[in-house]
């Protein structure tokens, strides 16, 4: 069984996803771009057709014009022209060199403008000037008057066609056909002919199948209609279309494969760093990205991984100095365990002999409790588990509790335990705070001399609470300050051992002072004695 | 054997001391690592005994400090534990690592072999004539049959034969036999050749006047 996310993994990899929008895009672009092109093409391909049809048009329009002036005449006025208006004018005869001008069309259609001096002469005056009876059939004599066989010899030549391709109909005003060459059953007919568009326009043109027509306005209201066999333009665009879509084909395959490429050099760094950061492991952390030879958006990377790296190195060390340390802190206990054990069991002793090693026994395992015991509140002092600090605790009384029972061993030592306490209330872990002061009053007294004393003070400002513990004892050497509030710390090794201190007192309250938000702060001088100072955020 | 413990856990110290005076060892003791140090320039140990994290003067820094002067055999006890700290100890100048917590006997193992290969010994046997001493069981045979000896004169058997063919000034048997506290007189090294040369015979320890003891190998 084929598991299904491994079929469509590939969806889930950044270069094909890349590839396939690139693609997509692409794909887009090139059939705008194709079809654009095509479009532009057959619009200046239709241009050229219509212009040369329409050239045609105006040779037919002109030469009927030219050759038949008076019959022109007499085929129907243009719609709308009325008699009296076209009487009012009569130039005569209008000047035939000149084509007639396109707004006639329009004049025809607004009868209430005059019509210009150039216009066609007035139909009364041509009948009074032709024989009655070539008047009878206008359309006879305007077919006679016309020397089509000129037309038809010009035109296929003016249009470069050959002569089968072009069909020629023109139409009187009411739809006879005047003239037709070459016109067959795929030719336009007069009742296919929009004629109230015509009425609108100067100039038609439409397609019917192959055959593209052109239609136009001649002489009295006369239509003509230029018919074209198109065929080998519509191949031409047809070639055309197919080359465009082979182009593009070409042109997409081409540029998937350089874009394929692109991105995979691209992505090699990617998978140096990939290769690289699998290879770092918490036994190898010093290793590192190489930023220097990559890419500026790739070195941001691994600059942020190298930083992470840093920070994960640095914490990694401060996780096997302290479990050196405190290994070699759980040590020396069992090694006095052991050695006394050993040295008792080796042979027969006398009872006090054995009460003596049981003593050395009881000590080590003590102090071994003590540590385990510290380790363990440290390691529970995650500053991240802050729900710890529920309770509401009444810091004046606990100070109070802490300087009764610490007043018994500051006294085996001559020194003098004063408390100044104002009443003061935080919101907190009460094992905790007793646990601060108690560290903080057995460092003082602890670390004095016969004679000296420790005062502890609470005062309640609008911030909060400030406890001081101050003494008059040894004091911590400057060089020791920066490093007394580390794990295993020891200003001196051997009088700390001696009073039974396991090096983490001072990193305890370090870490319950931060957990309550608070801060802790010292200050000493050798010889003098120390002040620490703790501030902490009041309930409010 | 006179050797010089310096550790700065006074109950762990009390054991190791304990332990190898009853190995028959006169054992001086230090907790600070700049007493020890004086202690050690004071006398001619057989051994000594360090640890590493010592107030006073470090045990590397003891090291330094000793070897300037002397080639005293020099064991390092201590419960740092890496490959690292045991080539930095011993490139210091220490003659042997011992990891904390150790087994007493073999401290005392280790301790018999740095004084064995210090006075150029291969084995724990040692052969003169028709007696035998073992230092690593701490017996003395003659012609097979086991010599029974006290601590102190076996001691003073195991000095002599160790630099057997060479003269043993009296100073040198105080400063090997006896440790600080021992408050012995003066003639007690006489008592305890005499001793010897009963259960050994006359000729086993000769004896030069005004300079010494010699047993020739």
């Amino acid at each position: 069984m084929v598991n299904p996310a491994s079929l469509f993994g590939w969806t889930r990899s950044l270069r094909w996803r890349i590839q396939a929008w690139y693609a997509g895009i692409l794909l887009v672009a090139l059939s705008v771009f194709s079809v654009l092109l095509y479009w532009e093409a057959a619009r200046s391909l239709w241009d050229e057709v219509d212009t040369d049809m329409l050239a045609g048009a105006r040779i037919v329009e002109g030469t009927m014009r030219r050759l038949a002036p008076p019959i022109l005449d007499s085929l129907a006025p243009g719609p709308g022209v009325r008699r009296d208006q076209q009487r009012r004018d009569p130039p005569f005869p209008p000047p035939m060199d000149r084509p007639p001008p396109r707004s006639n069309w329009r004049d025809g259609n607004n009868p209430g403008m005059i019509p210009p001096t150039r216009e066609l002469p007035p139909r009364r005056v041509l009948q009074d000037r032709l024989p009655p009876h070539e008047a009878l059939d206008p359309v006879s004599d305007f077919k006679a008057a016309i020397d089509w066989t000129a037309i038809e010899r010009l035109l296929p030549g003016r249009l470069k066609r050959e002569p089968n391709e072009v069909t020629l109909t023109v139409w009187s005003p009411d739809g006879e056909t005047l003239f037709s060459k070459g016109t067959n059953e795929r030719s336009l007919t007069w009742s296919q002919v929009d004629t109230a568009n015509l009425k609108n326009v100067l100039v038609l043109r439409q397609m019917r199948g192959s055959i593209r027509d052109l239609l136009i306005r001649g002489p009295s209201n006369t239509t003509i209609c230029f018919g074209l066999d198109v065929t080998r333009e519509l191949n031409r665009m047809a070639r055309f279309s197919a080359f465009l879509v082979a182009a593009a084909l070409a042109t997409f395959a081409l540029a998937w494969l350089g874009g394929a490429w692109c991105l995979k050099r691209t992505l090699v760094p990617m998978a140096v760093m990939e290769k690289t950061a699998s290879s770092i492991g918490a036994d190898r952390l010093n290793e590192r990205l190489q930023v220097d030879s990559m890419d500026t958006e790739l070195a941001e990377v691994a600059t942020a991984i190298n930083g992470m790296l840093d920070r994960l190195q640095a914490g990694f060390e401060r996780q096997r100095e302290f479990t050196a340390d405190a290994s070699h802190e759980l040590r020396t206990p069992l090694a006095i365990l052991l050695s006394s054990t050993e040295l008792a069991l080796s042979k027969e002793r006398p009872a006090e002999a054995y009460r003596a090693e049981l003593e050395k026994c009881h000590r080590a395992a003590q102090r071994m409790n003590g540590l385990v015991d510290s380790l363990l509140t440290l390691s529970r002092l995650d500053p991240e588990k802050q729900n710890i600090i529920t309770e509401t605790v009444n810091l004046s009384h606990l100070c109070t509790e802490q300087v009764d029972y610490f007043r018994e061993l500051a006294g085996k030592q001559q020194i003098t335990l004063q408390s100044d306490l104002k009443p003061c209330t935080v919101l907190g872990d009460r094992g905790l705070l007793e646990r601060l002061v108690s560290n903080l009053l057995i460092n003082a007294i602890t670390y004095n001399q016969e004679g000296g004393w420790v005062i502890l003070a609470l005062q309640q400002d609008s911030e909060g609470c400030t406890m001081t513990v101050t003494d008059n004892g040894n004091g911590i050497p400057a060089q020791d300050l920066p490093h007394i509030f580390e794990r295993f710390y020891r200003v001196d090794k051997a009088r700390s051992r001696m009073s039974g201190g396991s090096g983490l007192g001072l990193a305890i309250c370090d870490s319950v002072v931060r957990l309550h938000r608070g801060t802790i702060s010292v200050d000493s001088k050798e010889h003098e004695g120390t002040k620490f100072t703790i501030h902490l955020p009041s309930v409010g | 054997m006179r050797v010089l413990i310096v550790e700065d856990e006074p109950d762990l110290l009390g054991s190791l001391a304990e332990s190898l005076r009853e190995d028959g060892y006169a054992v001086d003791t230090s907790l600070r690592g700049d007493e020890g140090i004086h202690k050690a320039l004071s006398w001619d140990y057989d051994a000594i005994v360090l640890d590493w994290m010592l107030p006073g003067l470090s045990g590397i820094d003891f090291l330094k400090r000793l070897r300037k002067v002397k080639a005293t055999p020099v064991l390092l006890l201590t419960a740092r534990d890496t490959v690292g700290d045991k080539v930095f100890g011993l490139d210091a100048g220490a003659d042997d690592y011992l990891i904390k917590p150790c087994s007493l006997r073999e401290l005392s193992a280790r301790i018999r072999a740095l004084i064995r290969r210090t006075t150029g010994n291969a084995t724990n046997l040692i052969t003169i004539s028709s007696i035998v001493i073992d230092t690593g069981s701490k017996t003395v045979s003659m012609e097979g049959q086991s010599v029974q000896l006290t601590a102190r004169e076996y001691a003073l058997v195991e000095l002599l034969a160790l630099h057997r063919g060479k003269l043993v000034s009296r100073t040198m048997i105080y400063d090997h036999i006896f440790d600080e506290d021992d408050d012995s007189l003066s003639n007690i090294v006489d008592v305890h050749v005499s001793h010897i040369r009963k259960k050994l015979g006359r000729d086993f320890i000769e004896t030069r006047r005004g300079q010494g003891y010699i047993i020739h190998g």
